[in-house]
């Protein structure tokens, strides 16, 4: 291409760079979204079941069998969660990516999705779980008195009240995957990082490039946040999730929630 | 109807109930009273399981529900009605009636929704059907959690402590619900406060200190003849106050 040389300066340059390279970015974006919208979601999903997990109860009346799986589901879920958390995504990333394309031959963004998932997942169950104990155990106790096991007094009772209290530190996980995801590049991901790489290269102005990069990831991150905090509005009232029944629920996570005590 | 034989509960060291025996008889209202950390909630949550006791027997018709058996049957026949209330604060007041019916019982929406109605007209709260139970009152919150209690069709209602969260001038609407329903014949067992109220609804009425039953007997009895020393004591408390 025979097009003039990008101006030296910052702004110029940046501007310079996107004007030419725009579809590039753009497609960084969409990979971005996907992958972080997705994982959430799933990771909701598979923290709700590990949470769920850890909060079994051994019961003095289960036999020995139920008594040993229910240890060993609970063990799983430990490590799980453990491991997870203790380890950077990173490198989770590259172990799992070049562990498994031998055996299941996936490609960079389906890896990119599961890896993201699973991580997400055992910071949600954590989530949930703390969720779950701002639940007053009054109400697990009036669910259990009506005949209910522990499976449906989980999703019918508890759960509902724990996710709606939990949702500030759910979507905030969102936000963080927004950012995160950035360190799929390592295997490969075309996500908004990975494709500003690209365009910093072929430029050669690692500096313009990024501002641009910086740009994005700053419009993204700030919009969900808004629209997050939109949302949280809506649960809170009025059909927000306060009363006399949990009031434990109010104070989760160390803030006062709006809505108050009824 | 339900028989406590020689019920022994510990936390941890510490005994909060020992060697307890009773017997409750079909359609009889018993109330427990006793001073705070006499072991009377603890007594009433063993009955529903929600405590395990450390040794003895509760047989309910004849099952001994210590041993091991279908807890959650068992539940759904057994009502427990807290101090706190407990409704589900994200379900409106028809909802907290209707989802132990469909879950539980597998009623169809339409029956459970027509039972939840009948019950919630029982305890005077049809117009608030559609309400978010955090708008309610405290009298009105535990007559829904009665009216819940009473859709699973329980032979038994336990209640613990019904009317000590409650501000005085609501403690009234939530007696005459529960009078209502001992005159009905319900077995009941109540761990109550409310001395006037015991003499007036029960049949018989249990004394509780430091986790043994001191005296049991009927309220006219009981309340004007105690035999024993420490029922003396405490009704002389309460009444001088």
């Amino acid at each position: 291409m025979n097009r003039a040389p990008l101006p030296p300066d910052l702004i110029g340059g940046a501007l310079g760079i996107y004007e030419r390279y725009a579809p590039l970015f753009w497609f960084g974006v969409r990979n971005t979204l996907l992958i972080s919208l997705s994982a959430t979601i799933i990771g909701l999903f598979i923290g709700l079941f590990f949470a769920s997990l850890k909060q079994l109860k051994i019961e003095k009346k289960d036999n020995v069998i139920t008594k040993l799986i229910k240890t060993l589901l609970k063990l799983i879920a430990n490590i799980y969660i453990e491991v997870f958390r203790g380890t950077p995504m990173i490198v989770q990333a590259i172990f799992l990516y070049h562990g498994l394309r031998p055996i299941i031959g996936w490609t960079p963004l389906v890896a990119g999705v599961v890896i993201v998932s699973i991580n997400t997942g055992a910071y949600m169950a954590e989530i949930i779980r703390a969720g779950i104990q701002s639940i007053d155990k009054g109400q697990y106790e009036a669910s259990r008195s009506l005949g209910m096991n522990h499976l449906l007094t989980m999703v019918f009772v508890i759960l509902p009240q724990a996710i709606k209290n939990a949702f500030p530190a759910i979507g905030n996980e969102f936000v963080v995957n927004i950012k995160d995801s950035a360190v799929l590049n390592v295997i490969g991901v075309s996500e908004l990082y990975f494709q500003s790489t690209a365009v910093a290269g072929i430029v050669f102005r690692f500096r313009d490039t990024f501002l641009i990069t910086a740009l994005i990831y700053l419009t993204l991150t700030f919009t969900t946040t808004q629209l997050l905090r939109l949302v949280e509005k809506k649960l809170d009232t009025p059909e927000g999730l306060v009363g006399a029944s949990s009031s434990s629920a109010n104070n989760f996570f160390g803030f006062k929630r709006k809505g108050g005590q009824s | 109807m339900i028989e406590i034989k020689n019920l022994s509960k510990s936390f941890g060291q510490q005994e909060v109930l020992h060697d307890i025996s009773m017997n409750v008889s079909e359609g009889e209202v018993v109330a427990l009273i006793g001073a705070s950390g006499s072991g009377k909630s603890t007594l009433l949550r063993c009955v529903n399981l929600l405590e395990t006791p450390n040794s003895g027997k509760i047989i309910v018709d004849d099952v001994d529900i210590t041993a091991s058996f279908n807890i959650d049957e068992y539940r759904a026949k057994v009502g427990m009605i807290f101090q706190s209330f407990n409704l589900f604060p994200h379900l409106n007041v028809l909802k907290n009636c209707t989802l132990a019916q469909m879950k539980v019982l597998k009623r169809s929406a339409k029956e459970s929704e027509a039972i939840a109605l009948e019950n919630l007209n029982k305890v005077g709260m049809l117009d608030f059907a559609q309400m978010n139970v955090t708008k309610l009152s405290g009298g009105q919150k535990q007559r829904v959690a009665i009216a819940r209690a009473l859709c699973m069709n329980p032979k038994i209602l336990l209640l613990d402590e019904p009317t000590s969260a409650l501000d005085p001038e609501l403690v009234g609407e939530v007696l005459d619900v529960i009078k209502t329903l001992a005159q009905s014949g319900l077995t009941m067992l109540i761990v109550t406060h409310e001395m006037s109220f015991a003499k007036d609804v029960a049949d018989k009425v249990v004394f509780m200190d430091q986790g043994v039953v001191v005296e049991a007997a009927h309220p006219s009895i009981l309340f004007n003849n105690p035999t024993q020393e420490r029922t003396k004591a405490f009704l002389s408390r309460i009444v001088h106050g």
